[in-house]
C-alpha cells in the first residue's frame, strides 16, 4: 500500500499538528534567548522536541499498537518479520516526529540568522533515539491496552518521567530522562557526553524492552528475562555515568576559539564571535595593560574567552550585545576567585567582592554609570575612596581584599581617606 | 501433492488439549473439514496456517515444514487462510485492508496494491474498493477476508467457517466464489453445512474430538454412516 494511503489511517496524522503546535509552544519561550552558538539552538531543539514529541509520539504508538491488536495482525501468519511490520506500522509517527523536528530547527535557523556553525547531530540523533524509544514503548504497551487506557496512560506518563525529574534534588536521575540538555550551553559551556551516552542506553534499552515485550507471540512465553532485565542493565551501565554529575550536563568549553595579536598580546574570541576579534582586542587590550598597572600585576599574554589558565592568560566574554563596559567590567571581575573559600560561618571576606570588583571595573576603564549599576552605590563609593589613595597604597588595598576573597582568616580593610 | 499432518499434537495454553495425535493428508482440490463444535476445526486450519506451532509431529506442504529452520517465511507466502473473524484495521479502506495483507504475505507495497483490486474483484467487492471497512456488512466483511487470502496467489487457501451468519443469498454469492478458488489449488473449507457436500467440495474430512472419522471424497462419505450422523 503507499506510504500516502497509510500515513492517511496512521495516529501520526493526528499527532502531527498536536506535536507541531506544542513544539512551537515549548520553544517560543526560549526561542529569543538564543545568542550565537549552534550547540544551545541544537539543544533547544532537540529539547523541546523530545518534550514534545516523546509524549506524542508514546501515544501514537499505543494508538498503532492497540489497532494492529485489533486487526489480528498480532495472530495473523504473516511472512513479514515483526520487526518490519512495527517499522512499518511506526514510519508515519517517526516521520511527524522527524518533521517537528526539523521545523524546530528551521525556527531556530531564523533566529539564528547568520551565526556560523551547525546544528549538533549527536544530540540530535539522541533526542531521535528517546523519542523512537517512547514510540516503541508505547506501542508495546497499545498491544495490551485498550486505546482508551493506553493513549492517555502514555501521553501523560512519558511526559511525566521526561518533564517532572528535572524538578529533582537527585541529579542523577534527571540526565536519563533524555530531557536534560534543557539548559545547556552558553557559548562558554559544552554538554558533558555522559550525559547524552547515558540518555542513548536508557532509550536504546528502553526499545529494546518494549520490542521484545511487543514482538514475542501470544500465548508463547513471555521474555520476562529480557523485558525486565534490559532496563536494569541500562540503570547499570547509565548509573556510573551520570551519579557524580551535578544539576546541568554541562562542562566548560575548551576549543573552538578564534585568536589573533595585538600590541603583543594574543586575544582569543569564541570561533562564532570571529568578526569581532578586532573589537575585542581594542577594547581588552588596553584594558588589560592598565589593570596590570594598577594592581601590580604582570601583564598578561593573552586575554581570552577559552579557559585561562596562569597568571598569563585573562579572561573575558563578548557575547552579543556586550558594551564595551561590559567587556571591561568581566575582565576586571575575572582577576577575582570565581568561588568562595570553603570557611564557616562568620566569614567577612564577601563584603570585599564588590568594592574590589568596582575598583577594578574603574581601573580598567569602565564607566563610573555602568559601574555603579553593577556594583551599587556603596561598593563604587569604597572604589572611588580607594582611587583617591596613592598607587602603592591601591596596590596594597587590593592584595589585602584578594586574600580576603581567597581566605578565611583575613577581613575585608575599610577605606578611609586621609 | 497434500498437505501433511504427521502425529501432530497440539493444545492450548489453558490446558484444553486438541490433537494428541493427528495424523492426516489434505489432498489438492476443494476439501470440506467437518465436525462438532469444539472438535478442532479451526485449530487444524491454524497449525496449516503455521500461526498455530505443533507441540509434536508437524505439518508439511510440499516438503516444507514451516518450523523448521528457514522455511517460515517460505511456507506462509503458499498459503492463504481467512480466520474465522475477520479483524480488518481500524481506518483502513477495503482495498487499503487487502493491500496491507498482501504486504503482510510479503508482496512489495507497489504489486500488493495493484493486486488487491484485482483481489477485490474476484469476490466482487471492486465497486466498494474505496469504502471503510467499518463500513461494510457483515457478508461483505468475509469476502474482504477471502480477498486477503487471494491478493497474494496462495496455493493452499484456508477457509474457517466463511458463511457462518451470513444470510442464504449471501451464502450462495460466497459458495460461488469458493467454488470458483477452488479450482485453482487446494482450498479448505470448515463448515458446518453439509447439505452441498457433493456440489461444493471434492473431499471431506470428519473431525470428531481429536479423531479423524473420516477422510476421502466426498462419495465415500455415506458409508461412513455413523459418522455422517453424528455430524
Amino acid at each position: 500500500m503507499p506510504l500516502r494511503r497509510w500515513a492517511r489511517s496512521s495516529a501520526a496524522a493526528l499527532a502531527l499538528p498536536v506535536l507541531l503546535a506544542y513544539l512551537f509552544f515549548v520553544m517560543s519561550r526560549s526561542v529569543d534567548a538564543l545568542e550565537d552558538n549552534w550547540l544551545s539552538a541544537t539543544v533547544l531543539v532537540s529539547s523541546a522536541a523530545v518534550l514534545a514529541a516523546g509524549p506524542v509520539c508514546a501515544a501514537a504508538g499505543a494508538w498503532e499498537g492497540a489497532r494492529l491488536a485489533r486487526g489480528g495482525v498480532d495472530d495473523a501468519a504473516a511472512v513479514r518479520s515483526r520487526a518490519a511490520i512495527l517499522a512499518w506500522s511506526l514510519l508515519p509517527v517517526l516521520g511527524a516526529a522527524l518533521v517537528a523536528l526539523l521545523g524546530g530547527l528551521a525556527l531556530a535557523g531564523v533566529a539564528m540568522a547568520g551565526v556560523a556553525g551547525l546544528p549538533d547531530p549527536l544530540v540530535l540523533a539522541v533526542a531521535l533515539l528517546v523519542i523512537t524509544a517512547w514510540t516503541l514503548a508505547g506501542f508495546a504497551a497499545g498491544r495490551h491496552l485498550h486505546p482508551l487506557v493506553g493513549v492517555p496512560l502514555l501521553l501523560v506518563g512519558t511526559w511525566l518521567w521526561l518533564a517532572c525529574p528535572a524538578a529533582l534534588e537527585t541529579f542523577w536521575v534527571r540526565h536519563l530522562t533524555g530531557n536534560n540538555l534543557g539548559f545547556c550551553c552558553e557559548t562558554h559551556t559544552v554538554y558533558d557526553r555522559r550525559a547524552l551516552y547515558a540518555q542513548a542506553v536508557v532509550a536504546v534499552s528502553l526499545a529494546g524492552a518494549a520490542y521484545l515485550a511487543w514482538s514475542r507471540r501470544r500465548g508463547a512465553r513471555p521474555a520476562w528475562a529480557g523485558i525486565a532485565g534490559l532496563p536494569l542493565v541500562a540503570v547499570a551501565v547509565a548509573f556510573p555515568l551520570v551519579r557524580d554529575m551535578g544539576p546541568e550536563a554541562q562542562v566548560p568549553r575548551t576549543s573552538g576559539l578564534a585568536c589573533g595579536r595585538s600590541d603583543g598580546v594574543e586575544v582569543c574570541v569564541w570561533r562564532e564571535r570571529e568578526k569581532r576579534l578586532g573589537t575585542a582586542a581594542l577594547i581588552a587590550v588596553p584594558a588589560a595593560r592598565r589593570l596590570a598597572a594598577g594592581t601590580g600585576l604582570p601583564a598578561p599574554r593573552r586575554v581570552t574567552e577559552g579557559p585561562a589558565t596562569g597568571g598569563a592568560s585573562w579572561r573575558f566574554a563578548m557575547p552579543p550585545g556586550a558594551k564595551p563596559d561590559d567587556v571591561l567590567f568581566g575582565l576586571a571581575t575575572g582577576l577575582l576567585p570565581a568561588e568562595p573559600p570553603v570557611c564557616g560561618p562568620g566569614w567577612s571576606g564577601a563584603d570585599a567582592h564588590g568594592p574590589l570588583s568596582a575598583w577594578l571595573a574603574l581601573k580598567a576603564g569602565a564607566g563610573q554609570d555602568a559601574v555603579e549599576r553593577r556594583t551599587g552605590p556603596r561598593s563604587t563609593g569604597a572604589a572611588r575612596r580607594a582611587l583617591g589613595l596613592p598607587a602603592a597604597e591601591q596596590v596594597r588595598w587590593f592584595r589585602h581584599n584578594l586574600d580576603a576573597l581567597r581566605r578565611c582568616d583575613v577581613s575585608p580593610s575599610e577605606v578611609t581617606l586621609p | 501433492m497434500p498437505i501433511s499432518f504427521e502425529g501432530c499434537a497440539f493444545g492450548y495454553r489453558r490446558g484444553t488439549r486438541v490433537f494428541t495425535r493427528l495424523d492426516l493428508d489434505v489432498p489438492a482440490g476443494r476439501t470440506a473439514l467437518i465436525g462438532p463444535n469444539g472438535c478442532g476445526k479451526s485449530t487444524l486450519l491454524g497449525l496449516a496456517a503455521s500461526a498455530l506451532r505443533p507441540r509434536a509431529g508437524r505439518v508439511s506442504y510440499q516438503g516444507l515444514d514451516p518450523f523448521r529452520r528457514g522455511n517460515l517465511a517460505r511456507y506462509r507466502a503458499l498459503v492463504g487462510w481467512m480466520p474465522q473473524r475477520v479483524r480488518p484495521l481500524p481506518g483502513l479502506t477495503a482495498r487499503e485492508q487487502v493491500g496491507y495483507a498482501g504486504w503482510l504475505m510479503g508482496m512489495s507495497h507497489g504489486l500488493a496494491w495493484r493486486r488487491s483490486l484485482e483481489a477485490l474483484e474476484a469476490v466482487e467487492l471492486g465497486p466498494v474498493a474505496d469504502t471503510r471497512c467499518a463500513e461494510l456488512s457483515g457478508g461483505q466483511l468475509r469476502r474482504v477476508g477471502l480477498a486477503q487470502t487471494l491478493v497474494h496467489d496462495a496455493e493452499v487457501v484456508l477457509l474457517d467457517e466463511p458463511t457462518a451468519g451470513l444470510d442464504p443469498e449471501q451464502r450462495e454469492r460466497f459458495r460461488g466464489i469458493v467454488a470458483r478458488i477452488g479450482e485453482r489449488g487446494h482450498l479448505i473449507v470448515s463448515t458446518h453445512e453439509t447439505a452441498d457436500l457433493a456440489e461444493t467440495y471434492d473431499s471431506v474430512v470428519v473431525l470428531d474430538g481429536d479423531r479423524v472419522r473420516y477422510a476421502g471424497p466426498v462419495a465415500g462419505l455415506g458409508a461412513a454412516s455413523e459418522s455422517t450422523r453424528k455430524v
